[in-house]
């Protein structure tokens, strides 16, 4: 029986990868197999190197490779029902984590931003890639291919997007707005017009093309591209505010915006502003005092009070979460809030430049205490 | 990708991973070589596994769990041996009974055997 030396099994071993097989494992299978053929057909009177050349042939058709495709085929196989399975359990468990999370932020309960940034996250970062490697194994056009991934692409743009905009993270728009116009105006088109020649898909993309369109359409068509209204007029809104403060005149509202936005919002804060009088009300009526009803009546009232007393207010743990989020959302618009006064001229410019912290500070409070005022206890003694 | 002179490929394509988990059953551990000519020995060289069909299959039911390797060196030569793990186990008796049912079925079907099932 003939005999492979250690130099042929080198020899061999290099004739393996230089035909293209880079796995080790197939590599050591290929060479210990060419080697057993070699010992048991080989004769002694052949030549190792013709035989060796007419042997490869027995392995292929075309060129060794094959056989390391071939594998990786049927790894890769296996796989795809791995994404399958994997496929499924994000979309579930996104569904479950973005529902649970719009639930508690309506309710305003603890742990809605986290459930948010869990579920859009595992849609946007895990669902959609992995339906984009689908689709290419399942989709045999290569047009089909291409279409429905730049399709999941902008899909993620958007969706991130929209997470973006609920945390108040910034580039929020930009992703938003890249994500529904290339959605609406470049991949629903390709969408109809790769699909729409083929008759046995004609009429379910015209349907998918045309629901499609509406979504996107609509979704496009609430972006507001210019400033917001609501916030010129809230930025009128805490000058008037402010100058009341500082100078302690009684209110009188300017409608310099001259919109029905400034009447709604200086309601608001109006009503704001009686509630904590409602609060002090109940102070007083805690501390037995009637305070009366002019200004006058009400800070001798206050003196009354005597000094040591101790006022204290309190928040559940809930209502604390809530506070601290209200709190952070406050601080998140402030750049927004700077980014937009750029170019505008407030009321009472001076005053605003000057107290603008105490301001700050000042409608941060106000709003705290509007959120929280029904639980607060008042304890005096 | 096999060389039967008697059976189209056609005709036997998909029946490779159960030839191989069960002649690992029953031989314990085998490596590729052995493999290939173990089969065509006992079919009487109807069936010739290729090297094409046998190191892909191999792997991929590596990569299943369904076989485990040892190596051995041979000189310079590594010899990979392949034996079933407790899940090939159970996998090569299912692919066996599943292959049984679908031959007894086409047996049936093709009326070369008198009707034993529920007619």
């Amino acid at each position: 029986m003939y005999k492979v030396t250690d130099e042929q099994v080198d020899f061999i071993a290099d004739e393996v990868r230089k035909r293209g097989i880079t796995m080790d494992d197939l590599q050591w299978n290929l060479v210990d197999h060419v080697c057993c053929i070699i010992e048991q057909e080989m004769s002694e009177a052949d030549d190792f190197h013709r035989f060796l050349q007419a042997l490869w042939p027995r392995f292929f058709k075309d060129n060794l490779r094959e056989i390391q495709e071939e594998a990786e085929l049927l790894i890769t196989f296996k796989h795809f029902y791995a994404m399958k399975r994997t496929l499924s359990i994000a979309g579930i468990t996104s569904a479950f984590f973005t529902l649970t999370g719009s639930i508690l932020k309506i309710a305003h309960l603890p742990g809605a931003g986290i459930a948010i940034v869990l579920g859009v996250a595992i849609f946007a970062l895990l669902f959609l890639p992995l339906m984009i490697i689908l689709k290419f194994r399942d989709e045999s056009a290569k047009s089909d291919r291409l279409v429905f991934a730049l399709g999941f692409l902008l899909g993620i743009a958007a969706s991130l997007g929209f997470l973006f905009k609920i945390m108040h993270w910034p580039f929020a728009n930009m992703l938003m707005l890249t994500g529904v116009v290339g959605f609406t105006f470049v991949y629903v088109p390709l969408y109809l017009i790769t699909r729409v020649r083929r008759p046995e898909l004609r009429f379910n993309t015209i349907v998918n093309a045309v629901l499609m369109f509406s979504a996107g359409g609509l979704l496009f068509a609430m972006f507001n591209l210019h400033r917001s209204t609501k916030m010129n007029a809230a930025l009128d809104q805490s000058s008037v505010l402010l100058l009341h403060l500082s100078e302690e005149k009684p209110i009188v509202w300017k409608n310099n915006s001259d919109s029905a936005q400034f009447e709604k919002v200086s309601d608001q804060i109006e009503a704001l502003i009686l509630e904590v009088q409602d609060l002090e009300d109940l102070g007083f009526e805690l501390a037995g005092v009637n305070p009366g009803k002019t200004q006058a009546s009400r800070e001798e009232a206050l003196q009354t009070i005597p000094l040591d007393s101790h006022i204290g207010l309190f928040a559940t743990p809930e209502l604390y979460a809530d506070w601290k989020q209200l709190v952070n959302a406050i601080n998140n618009t402030e750049q927004e809030l700077k980014t937009l006064a750029v170019g505008y001229t407030p009321l009472y410019l001076d005053k605003v430049n000057v107290e603008h912290l105490g301001q700050r500070q000042f409608l941060q409070n106000l709003w705290v205490i509007k959120s929280h005022y029904q639980i607060v206890k008042l304890q005096l003694k | 990708m096999y060389i039967c002179p008697m059976y189209s490929s056609e005709l036997i394509k998909g029946t490779l991973k159960t030839i191989v988990l069960n002649l690992l059953k029953e031989q314990g551990r085998m490596y590729g070589y052995e493999i290939t000519q173990r089969v065509k020995e006992l079919t009487a060289e109807k069936i010739q596994i290729t090297e094409g069909a046998l190191y892909p299959t191999l792997h991929a039911l590596e990569a299943q769990g369904d076989l485990q390797t040892e190596q051995e060196f041979i000189g310079k030569r590594v010899r990979k041996y392949y034996s079933l793990t407790k899940q090939g186990q159970s996998t090569a008796q299912e692919k066996v009974n599943e292959l049984t049912d679908f031959m007894n079925t086409l047996r049936f079907l093709l009326n070369t055997a008198p009707a034993t099932g529920n007619v």
